[in-house]
């Protein structure tokens, strides 16, 4: 081994040293680079480049409606459905559905807290929308898209007025009422625009006149910048100006302006070409049968498509038109072997049944029914839901049956719902074949005689297992003409005009007796006082125009605002006594509940709302 | 990348073809090295003291160097383990040296940022540990090799998974952003240093202090890791094979029993089952047995080492197998490594290393559908058995009012999902070192590392009762990512007379690359897609995901200077420059970080000799330095438009107008942009002192730091209603760690017994100074999940359980507190509870507001997760053959939040609950007992549970102290004897029993209170979800095992 322990080197070795040294350094180096940005992200500053990148920025302001906050999952089931009783959840492990039957949150209430953050966030996107809208007209459109730019515009303050909406009348302090009153209570924060700094998200809440003056005239300028616009038959869900225009007419309503309610609505009941659709569509148009779907009676609906592209129902990431209300709701069938214990449910089950003083509402007047041993059982076949060994009470059936037929209840209630053993449905039971079988009690009921165990249809999986599919596939109404009619009845009622408003209240009623509605009949309510089909309802039994709001625009998400504007709390609380998921008797706090309390995380996150929570909270 | 590879290498080998003069000089001084027993000990380090001039031991321990001066010259013999010797060259020509084994902490020679170092001239806080320490220990993840044995190093395994991850957090908290160390493995930086077999380790070290890691800059705000791995040193090649084989047992709660179950139901749901019959025909399951069992680990490691004159090596294979205790999972590991190194001459070194793994793992109950991991699944019933009478999955028996269940079947659920993944990992690491004039070395390392992930999963379609997939889908998964280091490092070492001066230039440059796809088939062939192929059906629908991006870029220019005058008086400074790309907003692409340090060799003075001669050495050290933590994630500074989601669903940006109508997905703002964003700063002094007493048998180190962040990045929480669904990065926050480190030790033989015995502490306080002042200046987050993620489905739903706040430290309790339970009804009904009056029996809680009413104004600060004090002991005692050894770890001053005390006490949901629940107030014939009361018999017979909120509140009632300590693991082992072995050509044999996990000592009423983070939706949960122990954790395990390690 030969070593050198120390090393002397001659100048040209140094040298080529110093030359290599650099080489390497120099070689080694990469550049520094300009501005770089991720390559699955697009820049703002270069989109949109065209009207389709447009509407994709517009598109969250619609699909956002089917967030897992919103319609998507909560706000109906676990909220709205709770807090007004329309539902009777069996399922009491979630201490927030609770609250809301209870109709006392907490400031941390899961369902009003997502509410707040997925409306506020569609709202958000409207906004995103607008902006898009400004800089696509500025940098890449050319002249002749001026037409299509406005109408994105138009309907993104139309969806902006629609979140808004609905922000103030679940959280706004109190409604306005005529005269003014109450238009310096506190409404909800108002965003313009999209915040470009962190001092521009530290809003306080606006006031009430504020709040609705803004949806007001996001609602004006939706009318005119979607004055021309009709959407071909592909693009038939998009806002229109009609739809502008009866949620103005709305708008005027819940703030007690008649006058312009009442010239808003008429416009729209005389001009848009819409009206009440009949009684043979309207039965059949709440579950999915898509050629009912947009129809004459229809102004802004949300399409739902049986298909959740993989995902579960609005759980997930993968763009899609689904939503999964029905999944908690569902109704149930008799068991295999035709009992009602072990009954089936066409969703989770043990969620959310009816809650039983609905059915008396709607004007059923028979009292709960007992099983009999079934005299047709075929004793050398298996128990099954066609051969049961026990039925229901044929003397009670009978007597059902002609409640049914006579119309002595509100036809609405067999739209609405499903009443056990009379009701069949066509169902295919875990990938076998489609069969009728008879709707159940809920199996836990099955062992309560008192109850009636209705299942709800509207807006429910009626002829498949959803529990399999993990879709619904029923449009949602957000406004029809139903409610046109009533709000108008309502603005004519307020501004004095009762025969007006008992005519309008009646057209919606005679529709549903599949009735000619523009012609007067034996059903027609006589009086703002006249009797109602609701049997022993201090709330309802005498005053058509809170009877037909309940019964027309039932389970469509639409009582909650009524309840709070007409301030029923304590006696709808009274009326509905209990709820499954509650072991005291419902109260009702006027102080406080009517309006939702503003989420805790608004509080931890925006400075200038300190000290503006709803009262009682 | 490939080309700078080659060129980096054609330099390298340019020097070879340069010649060199070697100038004969006056006296060759010759002899042999070894060790005390008189073994040959080759390798060994020959050096003419204050030059560089030296040369290597042969494979016979034989050298030969010249010496100028044979007079005054003198030789420094050293080798890593040995002492160092200094010998005259005036002694003769012949010198043999027997070198002892070392025995001294500062002799050793440490590895620091681009070099190494001697302990004894080490100015910073650099702590290390050898890799012989834990070569046994049933470990696969390096970094829990330092738990117990680093003060201030407090690590924390709080699962028992296979392949779970330690968490790692040096000198406290230090932001919210809380970075893992840098590794530096062999020169290069990696990620994560869990593929690296832990016994191919020679040594890790751990660059505590700013001044010591201040070199990598950006970098290394979480401290630095070194990790050198083994080389052959012995001139006969060795063969190692060592194996262990062990049985894990988890620790896991306990269910509520049919009986317990049903009895519990006539209380709080009466009429469920008080009338009914035939309650004997229910099942009663135990769904811990079904979901948890025993399972097992062994190890196999061989390795072949060896060392000749101009090149040493080491080949070295692993495996590691491991079952885990949860159902159908399991994680295995294998890989290899090859470590060569080449010196030609004393002017050129170049070399290697080269390493592969692969890990497989499956954990279907992590990632399947409904197949949520718990370590207790208290949404269960034990009244549905595990198969139905007809084979198919256990559902919910009818025919009972009211019950109902929507929750899921565990053993279904996991049965239903396929899983496997697999990592690879491949790191490369090419030097080359040559001598310049001038007393200058240049180094240059290429690192290469490598790695891709793949998993394919299938999710069977299934539905048993409530809930199950309604599709089946076949997922696809493959992630590359590689990244390239290249660095020239000059380095300029000078001695003269007294003054010796290390001083080194350096640039560094770090290149990365991403590619990753994700498929997912929805509605496959089911055969075909358990076994992980693809065929698909007439409904089958396609998801897509992927990304590429090149630009991960960091250029670093750096620089150090250490100077010393003879050993005495050190000083030492360095700065470092990082330009990142990709990280740092567009207005602050480039951060300087300085440091300071300074020494001062005590017992080198002669009147400290003098005066305390029983003082073999005393170092009193000072300094200061900068680092920055850039663990930021990419782009963060730009807004773009990306899909939208609402509450984090992406669905909900899709829609159509028309039935069946085109789907046009949807995009939105990510968030406000922020081209300030930039690194956060910690600033940190540190003072220590290192000491060794009585013939350096007793050796200490004290240390003090303070640590303070500034410009603390917070990912600071838009409104809701500003309708942003991004939050806003920001510099914003302060953070001060101020603590003590102590270490102390001591080693002695006393004829055939010898023990070792080393303690360690590090007392460490937090605080956060500063927040935020934009929106309002609190963070809460935590929470008591019994999924992750699911606020709303919880036992206490919607709370948050932690606050961080100025003035507190980081994720600090935040509750209603506990004064009492309340003795009767009167002095309960003045509190009131979401309206309803309080009774005997339920907490009372601390009325901040003096309402009367508990409202979440009466929150306060009701416990610290941040444990006070750390400490660990390593005992090792030998006698003859037997060799015993102790790994105690443990934690004082720490308070936990036991979440899962909640959801043993109180039914949850549609749920169970544990036998706990029978200690409660007025329940199973109680009076009032320490245990609130569950709930209220209302007057018609029915039970209103827990209006108080006793367990559905975030309160003091679940704060408990989390001291602990814990015989982290035990290992009795028998070396046999030489004379034996000699016959069968072993030339040493160890045989050892281990147990890892052996004992807790703790007031701790939950399972285990070594508790790392819970999850937590803000992104911070290291930081601000920490001690919280909730039911959606895996396991902790024990471990008892035996194995062998023979040396041919």
């Amino acid at each position: 081994m030969l070593i050198s322990n120390q090393i002397k080197l001659n100048k040209m070795n140094k040298s080529i040293y110093t030359l290599l040294l650099a080489t390497a350094l120099i070689a080694g180096c990469k550049k520094d680079p300009d501005m770089v940005g991720p390559s699955d992200q697009v820049s703002t500053n270069s989109y949109p480049k065209t009207i389709a990148d447009l509407n994709t920025i517009l598109n969250p302001a619609y699909g956002n409606l089917k967030s897992t906050g919103l319609y998507g999952f909560e706000l109906m089931p676990k909220a709205l459905e709770n807090s007004v009783h329309a539902g009777d959840a069996n399922y009491n492990g979630d201490g927030a559905w609770n609250e809301m039957t209870a109709n006392n949150l907490s400031p941390n209430n899961g369902k009003s807290t997502n509410a707040w953050v997925a409306l506020y966030a569609g709202a958000g996107a409207c906004n995103t929308a607008l902006e898009a809208a400004d800089f696509f007209e500025k940098t890449y459109a050319n002249g002749s898209q001026k037409a299509e730019i406005d109408a994105v515009r138009g309907q993104a303050k139309f969806m902006r007025a629609f979140y808004y909406f609905q922000l103030e009348a679940l959280f706004g302090e109190a409604y306005i009422k005529t005269g003014g009153i109450n238009e310096n209570k506190m409404g909800v924060p108002i965003y313009m625009a999209v915040p470009k700094s962190v001092t521009e998200t530290q809003q306080p809440r606006a006031t009430t006149k504020e709040v609705w003056d803004f949806i007001k005239s996001d609602l004006k300028d939706a009318v005119a910048l979607l004055d021309n616009k009709v959407w071909p038959s592909s693009e038939i869900g998009r806002a229109n100006k009609w739809s502008a225009k009866a949620l103005l007419g709305k708008v005027y309503v819940f703030t007690e302006d008649w006058a312009n309610a009442k010239t808003t609505l008429l416009d729209v009941i005389n001009n848009s070409g819409k009206t009440l659709m009949p009684f043979a569509k309207y039965k059949d148009a709440f579950n999915g049968n898509t050629a009912n779907e947009f129809n004459e009676e229809s102004l802004f609906e949300m399409n739902v498509d049986a298909d959740n592209k993989g995902n579960y129902g609005p759980w997930g990431n993968i763009p899609n038109a689904s939503t999964l209300n029905g999944v908690i709701w569902s109704p149930y069938i008799l068991s295999l072997t035709g009992t009602e214990t072990g009954s089936r449910p066409l969703g989770y089950g043990g969620n959310l049944g009816v809650h039983d003083k609905n059915v008396t509402r709607f004007g059923y007047p028979l009292g709960y029914y007992t099983l009999v041993n079934n005299p047709n059982f075929d004793n050398s076949k298996p128990a099954s839901f066609s051969n049961p060994a026990k039925i229901m009470d044929p003397v009670y059936r009978a007597k059902a049956e002609a409640v049914r037929t006579n119309k002595t209840a509100d036809p609405r209630l067999y739209v609405n719902l499903v009443q056990p053993w009379l009701d069949v449905l066509n169902i295919d039971w875990e990938g076998g074949p489609r069969q009728n079988v008879p709707v159940s009690k809920p199996d836990y009921l099955a062992s309560e005689p008192n109850t009636y165990g209705w299942g709800f249809r509207k807006y429910a999986a009626i002829d498949y297992h959803l529990n399999i599919v993990n879709y619904d596939k029923w449009n949602w109404y957000f406004l029809r003409m139903a409610d046109v009619y009533l709000l108008y009845a309502e603005a004519s009622i307020g501004s004095g005009d009762v025969a007006t408003g008992l005519e309008y209240i009646n057209k919606v009623k005679r529709r549903a007796y599949d009735l000619p509605i523009n012609s007067a009949s034996p059903r027609d309510y006589t009086s703002l006082s006249a009797a109602t089909p609701a049997i022993n309802d201090p709330v309802l039994g005498t005053n058509p125009l809170r009877y037909e709001r309940w019964a027309e625009l039932f389970h469509e998400g639409q009582w909650w605002f009524d309840v709070c504007r007409w301030r029923l709390g304590p006696q709808e609380a009274a009326f509905y006594g209990r709820a499954r998921n509650l072991s005291t008797p419902l109260t009702f706090n006027e102080a406080k509940s009517y309006s939702w309390p503003i989420p805790l995380s608004e509080f931890n996150s925006n400075s200038k709302i300190t000290g503006q929570q709803n009262p009682n909270y | 990348m490939k080309r700078q590879v080659l060129k980096s290498m054609g330099f390298c080998c340019l020097f070879l073809l340069v010649s060199f003069a070697a100038i004969a000089q006056k006296k060759t001084i010759s002899g042999k090295i070894t060790d005390q027993n008189g073994t040959p000990l080759p390798g060994v380090t020959v050096q003419l003291k204050g030059t560089s001039a030296g040369q290597v031991a042969d494979g016979l321990g034989n050298y030969s160097i010249t010496v100028n001066n044979p007079q005054s010259d003198k030789l420094i013999f050293s080798m890593v383990g040995f002492a160092t010797a200094e010998r005259s060259a005036s002694e003769g020509s012949v010198i043999d040296v027997k070198l002892q084994e070392d025995n001294t902490q500062l002799g050793e020679v440490v590895v620091v940022g681009y070099g190494t170092q001697r302990r004894k001239d080490l100015t910073g806080s650099v702590s290390s540990i050898k890799g012989e320490a834990f070569k046994n220990q049933p470990i696969t993840n390096p970094t829990e090799a330092l738990q117990g044995r680093i003060a201030g190093v407090n690590i924390v395994k709080s699962s028992g998974a296979p392949d779970a991850q330690p968490s790692i957090i040096i000198r406290g908290l230090s932001t919210l952003s809380q970075p893992n160390p840098l590794y530096i493995v062999d020169g290069v930086r990696v990620t994560d240093i869990g593929s690296i077999n832990v016994q191919d380790i020679e040594s890790m070290d751990v660059l505590k202090d700013a001044s010591a890691a201040s070199i990598y800059g950006a970098s290394a705000a979480g401290g630095v890791i070194l990790v050198t791995t083994k080389r052959g040193t012995t001139s006969k090649p060795q063969f190692n094979y060592n194996y262990r084989y062990g049985v894990t047992t988890p620790k896991v709660g306990d269910l509520l029993d049919k009986d317990g179950y049903i009895r519990l139901q006539n209380i709080i749901n009466p009429g469920r089952f008080n009338n009914a019959t035939k309650l004997d025909t229910l099942a009663n399951t135990d769904w811990i047995d079904e979901t948890f069992n025993n399972a097992s680990e062994q190890n196999h490691n061989f390795s072949f080492t060896g060392a000749a004159p101009i090149v040493d090596y080491l080949l070295s294979g692993f495996y590691n197998k491991q079952e885990g205790v949860a159902r159908k999972n399991f994680s295995n590991i294998g890989g290899g490594r090859l470590n060569t190194n080449f010196k030609i001459g004393n002017w050129l070194k170049f070399g290697e290393q080269l390493s592969v793994s692969r890990r497989t793992t499956s954990n279907p109950q992590n990632i399947g559908v409904e197949a949520q991991l718990h370590n207790s699944p208290f949404r269960t019933l034990p009244i549905i058995p595990v198969f139905n009478s007809n084979g198919t999955y256990g559902t919910l028996p009818t025919g009972y009012p009211g019950l109902a269940f929507a929750g899921t079947h565990p053993v279904g659920a996991i049965d239903n999902a396929d899983v496997e993944n697999f990592k690879n990992n491949f790191q490369a690491n090419v030097y080359a070192e040559i001598k310049l004039p001038l007393d200058l070395t240049l180094r240059s390392n290429v690192g290469y590392t490598f790695y891709d992930e793949s998993q394919n999963y299938f999710q069977n379609a299934f539905s048993i009762g409530g809930v199950g997939a309604g599709k089946n889908s076949l997922n696809k998964l493959s992630i590359q990512s590689q990244s390239l280091l290249t660095n020239y490092i000059l380095t300029y070492n000078k001695t003269i007379s007294n003054h010796n001066i290390n001083a080194i230039a350096g640039f560094e440059q770090i290149t990365g690359r991403y590619n990753d796809a994700n498929t997912t088939a929805i509605d496959v062939s089911a055969d075909a897609g358990k076994k992980y192929s693809f065929i698909p059906t007439a409904n089958t629908t396609y998801q897509f995901n992927g990304k590429k991006d090149n630009n991960a870029l960091v250029k670093s220019f750096f620089g150090r200077i250490n100077y010393n005058y003879n050993s005495k008086y050190y000083l030492s400074a360095s700065l470092r420059e990082d330009a990142n790309f990709t990280v740092f907003g567009s207005n602050k692409q480039r951060g300087l970080f300085p440091s300071a340090s300074a020494a001062w060799n005590v017992s080198e003075e002669s009147f400290f000799k003098a005066a305390l001669p029983a003082v073999n050495s005393l170092k009193l050290r000072a300094s200061y330095g900068e680092l920055g933590n850039s663990n930021i994630g990419t782009y963060r500074f730009l807004s773009n438009y990306q899909p939208f989601t609402s509450l984090g669903n992406g669905s909900a940006g899709g829609a159509n107008f028309a039935p069946g109508g085109t789907i046009i997905p949807g995009v939105a703002y990510n968030r406000i942009p922020n081209p300030n964003l930039h690194w956060e700063t910690v600033k940190e002094s540190n003072v220590g002192l290192d000491g060794e007493l009585l013939d350096s048998k007793l050796y200490f180190t004290l240390e003090y730091y303070n640590k303070e962040t500034v410009d603390m990045l917070y990912e600071l929480p838009l409104a809701p209603s500003a309708g942003i669904s991004g939050s806003y990065l920001t510099n914003i926050g302060s953070v001060s760690n101020k603590g003590i480190e102590a270490m102390i030790g001591y080693r002695t033989k006393i004829n055939d017994f010898g023990f070792d015995i080393n303690l360690t502490g590090a007392w460490n306080k937090n605080q956060v100074t500063k927040l935020s002042t934009e929106t309002t200046s609190e963070l809460l987050d935590g929470y008591n999940f019994y999924n992750n993620g699911d606020m709303a489905f919880q036992i206490m739903p919607n709370q948050t359980i932690t606050t961080t706040r100025k003035g507190e430290p980081f994720g600090s309790f935040y509750g209603y507190k506990v004064l009492g339970i309340f003795q009767n009804d009167a002095e309960a009904a003045k509190q009131k509870v979401g309206g309803i009056p309080a009774h005997a029996g339920d907490l009372q809680f601390q009325d901040l507001t003096g309402d009367g009413e508990i409202t979440d104004k009466d929150r306060q600060i009701i416990g610290n997760p941040n444990p006070k004090l750390v400490y660990g002991a390593n005992i090792r005692l030998n006698y003859k053959g037997f060799d015993v050894a102790f790994l105690f770890n443990g934690v004082a001053g720490v308070d936990l939040f036991n979440g899962v005390k909640a959801y043993e006490m109180r039914p949850f949901a549609d749920g169970n609950t544990s036998p706990k629940v029978w200690g409660a107030s007025f329940l199973n014939g109680n009076g009032i007992t320490k245990q609130p009361r569950l709930g209220v018999v209302n007057a018609d017979g029915s039970f209103s549970l827990d209006p108080n909120g006793n367990y559905s509140s975030v309160n003091s009632y679940f704060v408990e102290k989390g001291d602990y300590l814990k015989l982290k693991n035990l290992q009795v082992g028998y070396t046999f004897s030489n004379n034996l072995l000699q016959k069968i050509k072993v030339r040493s044999a160890r045989i050892f029993v281990m147990a890892n996990n052996v004992f807790t000592i703790t007031n701790y009423s939950g399972l285990d209170p070594e508790l790392g983070a819970s999850f937590s939706p803000s992104g911070y949960s290291g930081v601000t979800a920490r001690g919280i122990d909730v039911v959606s954790q895996y396991p902790q395990t024990r471990i008892y095992s035996f194995g062998i390690d023979v040396n041919f």
